[in-house]
């Protein structure tokens, strides 16, 4: 019961160890690199960019793409390229930032849901199991329509969907957990469930977390651009993918590069990431290397 | 004589199971004075770790029922106390050790850390002073580079190093009472004779009571003033170790110390007790050593009291009968 997490935080632990085997796999080590890549655009926007992502130049409206203009002009003559790098910021910082949101909710209520059990327990996994109920894009529209129309409500409002995951998954590794004998070991030193929770219970936990975190940036980087594809989410003229490509799709026939370039970097994005996330999930997770050994 | 640290008196306490209630303890007798070594020693399944686990009402709430009696410690019944008196207690008046030592301390924190956490739980003192406690905590448990083993993961030390520090936490805020439910029985032999040497040597210097649980009767003649001989769920017998080493009137600790290589005179064959522990179910009427016992009688069909002088009492019809030969 104990070797696992011995051994998986012993691994959680060497990071340089972590990244070797990390880049071992081809493809994981081509998303690493996507993401990596991805990261410093976005992190790098303001000086990589040639142009204002919100300025607008009506005589250059449409323009093909150019020495100029990378990647060509919108409808209103903003520079494209620079949109898009913009548009990384907002993917990956919003992504991030709601998945976060809901690993950090969703793992202290479900750490402590599974400590505590009773009904704080059941009131807590019966408001999951409704959560779970509907199909995640249906629950994120109708929270993010409901919460009005904007870019904070649509990471809110994706950070809820996320969140049942991360409630289950924190209470069955906290149900596991509080039966070994160091939780019990704890209590005979006089020390508070507060205090189990978050110093003995949930630095256990983590490993998993992880993996479940990795395993949702890609989904939740295309909720984002979905809600924003659907008006539900960033509103124009932020240089929000989703958003973009809920103008520019009218414009596949004669100016193709202008969806099609937005387009191709919401799928570089999510597929660059979906990879991580199974590269990460096939390192960290033990049971999953047991399943794969014996099944190879 | 001095004061009782611990008194559990008369103590029946049974576990809600789905098989109905099963009564694990029955009228369970003893006291532990203060600075003073009592042994706990019984078969595997007599009730040992549940008896200590009630003085620290470390049991499943849901499922424990205590039928009757009273834990007191320091003069309080700890059973009628609020989880919160009993977090002041935990700790910091009683200290516990574990038989497991590799499963006793958080796999993901730094050993330093937990001992860190603790001292400043009990002393609430700053980050500075509780460093030179840790540092001082593992000198005492004879840690010989503290601050390395202070920057260790629980992983990286072997069985005896983490016993020490599981001592080292136990003993942290010097309890009145340290309750050590077999901690040496998951090591080998020679770091075995290492860790009862620190106990003994900490419950010496800090005037702590132990409680110690075993089943090794030689490790009780090495270090413990009192005995209590648990069978089945009952005391049936107690008094000085040496008394009862030379003298032992229960059928049942005869039978235990002729089992003994180390105690049992030279010269006798060694003896397993033949049969086993009667099912907590389904107990004889009476004396509940009597389906294993040579000298049964038809007396023995009624439950004998736990009758005696002073330190010294025995639950037997036999050894009653008899006037001690000494
Ligand atoms: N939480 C529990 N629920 C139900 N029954 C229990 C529980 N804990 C212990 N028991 C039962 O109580 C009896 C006494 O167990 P205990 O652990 O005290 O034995 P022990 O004397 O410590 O044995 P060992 O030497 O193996 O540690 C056993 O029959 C055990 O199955
Ligand atoms: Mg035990």
């Amino acid at each position: 019961m104990s070797t696992p997490i011995v051994a998986r935080s012993a691994r959680y632990g060497g990071g340089r160890m972590l990244w070797k085997q990390l880049t071992a796999n081809r493809f994981t080590a081509l998303a690493v690199a996507c993401v990596v890549a991805i990261v410093l655009l976005a992190l790098l926007a303001p000086w990589l960019a040639p142009d204002s992502p919100t300025s607008v130049h009506l005589s250059q409206r449409l323009s093909p793409p150019s020495a100029r203009h990378w990647f060509g002009t919108d409808e209103v003559g903003r520079d494209l390229f620079s949109r898009i790098l913009y548009g990384a910021r907002i993917s990956v910082g919003v992504g991030l930032g709601s998945v976060l949101l809901a690993a950090l909710a969703g793992t202290l209520l479900g750490a402590f849901s599974g400590y505590w059990g009773r009904w704080a327990d059941q009131g807590i996994m019966r408001l999951m199991d409704i959560l779970l109920s509907f199909p995640s894009i249906v629950l994120a529209m109708a929270l993010a329509a409901a919460l009005g129309p904007n870019l904070l409500n649509a990471a809110l409002a994706i950070a809820i969907v996320k969140l049942p995951v991360y409630v289950r998954l924190a209470r069955a590794e906290a149900l596991s957990i509080s039966r070994q004998l160091f939780v019990k070991a704890a209590r005979t030193f006089g020390l508070g469930s507060g205090w189990i929770v978050t110093r003995h219970i949930i630095p256990n936990l983590l490993p998993p977390i992880v993996v479940q975190i990795t395993l949702d940036l890609g989904d939740t980087i295309l909720l984002i651009a979905t809600l924003g594809f659907l008006g539900l989410g960033a509103q124009p003229p932020t240089p929000e993918w989703g958003a973009m490509i809920s103008v520019g799709w009218k414009y596949l026939l004669d100016q193709w590069w202008y969806p099609t370039l937005t387009g191709a970097a919401i799928f570089i994005t999510v597929m660059s990431f979906n990879l991580l996330g199974d590269g990460v999930r096939d390192l960290l997770d033990p049971r999953r290397h047991e399943e794969g050994g014996r099944t190879s | 004589m001095t004061e009782s640290v611990l008194q559990v008196e008369e103590l029946t306490l049974s576990f809600r199971t789905a098989a109905g209630l099963i009564r694990v303890l029955r009228g369970v007798s003893f006291d532990i004075r203060a600075g003073e070594l009592v042994g706990l020693v019984g078969e595997s399944g007599s009730g040992k770790s549940v008896t200590a686990q009630a003085v620290a009402r470390l049991l499943p709430e849901e499922t424990t029922v205590v039928e009757s009696g009273r834990i007191l410690f320091a003069g309080r019944d700890v059973c009628t106390m609020t989880e919160a008196e009993m977090r002041e207690i935990r700790g910091r008046r009683i200290g516990y050790v574990f038989q497991e030592p590799m499963t006793a301390l958080n796999p993901a924190m730094t050993v330093g850390d937990q001992l860190m956490h603790v001292i400043r739980h009990h002393h609430g003192c700053s980050r500075r002073e509780a460093r030179q406690r840790v540092q001082r905590a593992l000198e005492e448990v004879l840690i010989h580079q503290p601050d390395l083993v202070a920057r260790q993961y629980p992983f990286e030390l072997s069985g005896g190093m983490r016993q020490r520090i599981v001592i080292a936490l136990a003993m942290s805020a010097n309890p009145a009472l340290l309750i050590a439910d077999e901690p040496t029985t998951a090591l080998d032999v020679t770091v075995q004779a290492e860790i009862l040497k620190l106990i003994l040597r900490l419950a010496r210097q800090h005037g702590t009571a132990v409680l110690f649980i075993t089943h090794d009767l030689g490790v009780v003649s090495q270090i413990c003033e009192r005995m209590v001989v648990l069978y089945a769920g009952e005391v049936v017998e107690r008094g000085p170790v040496r008394e009862i080493l030379r003298h032992p009137n229960h059928p049942y600790t005869r039978a235990l110390l002729r089992a003994v290589p180390d105690v049992a005179r030279r010269g006798e064959p060694l003896q397993a007790i033949p049969g086993e522990l009667p099912d907590l179910r389904h107990l004889p009427p009476g004396c509940v050593f009597a389906p294993r016992c040579v000298h049964r009688m038809e007396r023995c069909d009624t439950r004998p009291p736990l009758r005696g002088s002073g330190d010294t009492a025995v639950a037997c019809w036999w050894s009653g009968q008899e006037v001690p030969n000494r």
